[in-house]
């Protein structure tokens, strides 16, 4: 069996960065990227808005400082202070890179990068590319490793990490084109499988893939994972598909509204306005919507999202995405009508715990992007650190494996490894199995949602758990009714129930014993930050199907916790 | 009120492991106003046959896995609203639904997509930078708005396939470098960062290339994403057209100096 240096498994921005770097670092490894869709449709490409480097173009007086500040200040003091000092100084050099390479940048009249002002930001420091800013970045990456000769494996799904008491062995995975079970022996493993936010289901932003394989691949292999209960709501999400409205729209100037017709911002972030942090303006919404102050319809209740006053022209060029977005799925034409919006699941902070070099507590397997939490968003991420963070931990964890691959020598993945799993496949068809998946699915979304939504009580996080422990118990007894071996996607989907499923109770978990509030995490019966109890990073271990649950330090630097205003 | 009318579906279907021959199957369900063609197909399958395949991802119109040929036309089905497609059906209520064109079926709505994969490969579907490796992220190129704008379009390309799947040329040449790649190179040729651009040019000028496009414009025409897809084949002939003519003047100084 032949034995690969590095697997990366995800082939979204981070896990293309880390296959480049590692290319780059030592030409002679063998390298392959496993990835369950073509690499160039990974969800990178959904990211609109933009990603921050303090390039100093538009704003001349920014700097590396003031981006680590806002980051840290964003997080509600929960990042790891010199994972993000790392985030902002690799920034300027990282996007330079990537514009060197040939990512596509809108340009400002001197010809250098432009950038525009973001959420949580101090200056305009979010370099941009119209609206399709990740669509550009993914496809550079994506062209440069097909230059470079990187080993695609497309249309491929894990299936598990295989280790022999904590040391690596490789991954296993689905061929999902032939049914097949291959392994993949390998000295190191990176993963990046991007993030979780899809188990809100249709109040997500997500792709429907964003189901956090390789979390929940890795915890059941024994890597703990880290504040899974941070999951970001975006404030402008489309009411009736939860689709994305870009942070871009506020950030070129668009107004919220309510159905009185009034700018609400104003009461919660008089200065920022509709450019605070992602929480702040989602509870905002939420909170106006509770009390009455939103619009109605059978689609749910909403606010607006109005961009008319920036005119015809501004809307087309800079926005276009989202103009034909609200077209497509509200029929609106924002240049005509206000968009109807609402909150939406969107980024979870949380993920595989991973140092700044994406090292887990298993030697050689590494994890980079949304599917780690390293942590530089803390609490809460700003708009524009996502695409960076995918960048420089992307590239981080490829340069560290390639490094680091020889110190391994891994013993083959056995034959009965691969029959366990063909066994545990076929027991999905087995005919005395009736619940369906997609009840399942819908389920857990909905309870998510009310229960582990934006604003959290004890009585709902308990509710909200139970029926997760309940989901998992009807899980047991899903059927897969495609029995075939080709491109079966009825498979693929419960497969990723599963995953959902395991995350969400840790998510849950986390949300229940966590008594304060910070950043994204909302508690009404604990409405304040409380640092003396709780400043620290939540870890679930995942010990025979229950969760182990302990916290670990955040690192601190020269910032002091402060109270967190805009 | 929630209106809802009785749709049906008529979807091509094919499983290699089972089926000798492909065929349609229909399904009848209750579409609200405001339902695309992916998710009537996600409830077909969530509901009805949970073993139909197709791809889909991002149900947002930028991924670009879900283009299928709807009512006899390419598309994709996460931006197509089922009663906007009403108008195309040939029998009242009938949505036909099938692959992309130009490509194999793995399984039913599923197409081989390698083939458009390794013509990136073949054609140099990438920038290759004019800075070396050992300069990179240092300081960055100047690029004028104007020149992002030659480009800014062709980047939108999501490599959906639409316009592949209706290229009356692919349909008797599938060695033909197809819009999509001529397209790739357009936006690489006009990058001032790249340095491959004859390359390129000669890549696509030889057999089964540019030249042989007829300017039918339908690839524009389909195109998901609304880019000018013809505009960029054109320029790029003009250019081939030169290379070839250069090439040929080459030739024939050779041939004088060396009979």
């Amino acid at each position: 069996m032949k034995t690969f240096d590095i697997v990366v498994v995800g082939g979204g921005g981070a896990g293309l960065y880390a296959a480049m770097e590692a290319m780059k670092t030592n030409p002679k490894l063998n390298i392959a990227v496993i990835s369950k869709i073509y690499p160039n449709r990974s969800h990178t490409s959904a990211a609109q808005g933009g990603v921050n480097a303090a390039l100093a173009n538009t704003a001349k007086d920014d700097t590396v400082e003031s981006h680590i500040f806002d980051t840290i200040k964003g997080s509600d003091y929960l990042a790891d202070q010199d994972a993000a000092e790392v985030l902002c100084r690799d920034a300027p050099g990282i996007i330079r890179e990537l514009e060197n390479i040939g990512t596509p940048f809108s340009r400002l009249d001197d010809g250098t990068i432009a950038q525009r002002p973001f959420g949580g930001a101090a200056q305009p420091r979010c370099c941009y590319c119209a609206d399709k800013t990740g669509h550009t970045i993914l496809q550079s990456l994506y062209e440069q490793c097909l230059r470079k000769g990187v080993n695609f494996y497309n249309e491929f799904y894990i299936l598990e990490l295989s280790h022999d008491n904590g040391r690596l062995k490789g991954i296993i995975a689905l061929d999902i084109k032939t049914g097949k079970i291959v392994p993949f022996n390998s000295r190191s493993v990176i993963f990046a499988t991007g993030g979780y936010a899809k188990m809100y289901w249709n109040r997500s932003s997500n792709a429907a893939g964003c189901t956090g394989d390789g979390q929940a691949v890795a915890y059941r292999a024994g890597i703990p994972l880290k504040d899974m209960e941070f999951v970001q709501f975006h404030p402008t999400g489309l009411r009736k598909s939860g689709l994305l409205v870009t942070e871009g729209a506020r950030g070129e100037g668009g107004y919220l509204f309510n159905k009185d017709g009034e700018r609400f911002m104003s009461k919660y972030a008089p200065n920022k306005m509709e450019l605070g942090p992602r929480d702040l303006v989602s509870r905002s919404i939420e909170t106006e919507i509770r009390e009455g102050r939103g619009y109605d319809s059978h689609a749910g209740k909403y606010v607006h999202l109005d961009l008319r006053h920036l005119g015809a022209d501004l809307i087309k060029t800079r926005l276009p995405q989202i103009r034909e977005l609200s077209m497509y799925f509200e029929g609106v034409d924002p240049i005509e009508e206000p968009i109807p919006i609402v909150p939406t699941a969107h980024y979870s902070m949380g993920g595989i715990d991973a140092d700044n070099d994406g090292r887990t507590i298993m030697k050689g397997v590494y994890a980079a992007g949304e599917c780690a939490c390293i942590s530089v968003h803390g609490a809460n991420r700003l708009g524009g650190n996502s695409l960076l963070e995918i960048l420089v931990f992307g590239k981080r964890a490829g340069h560290a494996a390639a490094m680091e691959a020889q110190e391994n020598d891994p013993s083959p993945i056995t034959e009965s490894e691969l029959q366990r799993q063909h066994k545990y496949i076929r027991g999905f068809h087995h005919h005395d199995k009736h619940e369906r998946y997609g009840i399942i699915r819908e389920e857990l979304g909905k309870n998510l949602a009310d229960n582990v939504g934006i604003f959290r009580t004890k009585a709902l996080l308990e509710t909200g758990y139970e029926n997760v422990v309940e989901l998992k118990k009807r899980f047991k007894k899903v059927r897969v009714f495609d029995t075939g071996d080709i491109y079966n996607t009825n498979l693929i989907q419960v497969l990723e129930l599963q995953n959902m499923l395991d995350l969400s109770q840790t998510v849950a978990m986390g949300a229940l014993l966590r008594e304060e509030s910070r950043g994204s995490h909302t508690r009404e019966d604990f409405p304040v930050r409380d640092d003396e109890n709780w400043h620290k990073h939540s870890m679930f271990e995942y010990c025979d199907d229950d969760i182990c649950v302990s916290s670990k330090a955040v690192t601190m630097g020269k910032y002091e916790l402060q109270e967190r205003k805009y | 009120m929630k209106e809802v009318k009785v749709i049906s579906f008529k979807v091509f279907r094919y499983n290699p492991q089972a089926d000798a021959h492909p065929y349609h199957d229909t399904f009848e369900i209750p579409v609200e106003k405001g339902i695309t063609i992916l998710r009537a197909l996600d409830y077909i399958k969530q509901n009805i046959d949970p073993r139909m395949s197709y791809r889909s991802f991002c149900h947002a119109g930028i991924c670009g896995s879900c283009a299928m040929t709807i009512n006899g036309a390419t598309k994709l089905a996460c931006t197509t609203q089922v009663w906007d497609e009403l108008k195309n059906c040939v029998e009242e209520n009938l949505i036909t639904i099938d692959p992309i064109k130009n490509f194999t079926s793995l399984k039913d709505l599923v197409v081989d997509m390698d083939p458009l994969v390794e013509k990136l490969e073949k054609y140099t579907g990438w920038v290759e930078s004019t800075m070396p490796d050992k300069e990179l992220g240092k300081t960055e190129f100047r690029i004028s708005p104007e020149e992002f704008k030659t480009y800014d379009s062709a980047t939108d390309c999501i490599f959906c396939a639409s316009c592949v799947s209706d290229c009356p040329l692919m349909n008797y040449d599938k060695d033909y470098v197809s819009p999509a790649i001529i397209l790739r190179a357009y936006r690489m040729n006009m990058d001032s960062r790249d340095s491959a651009s004859e390359k390129r040019v000669l890549q696509i000028a030889d057999e089964h290339g540019i030249l042989d496009c007829r300017q039918c414009n339908r690839c524009s025409f389909v195109c998901v994403k609304k880019i000018p897809i013809v505009d960029a084949i054109n320029h790029l002939k003009q250019e081939a057209v030169k290379q070839k003519n250069q090439g040929l003047n080459m030739l024939e100084e050779k041939k004088k100096i060396s009979p």
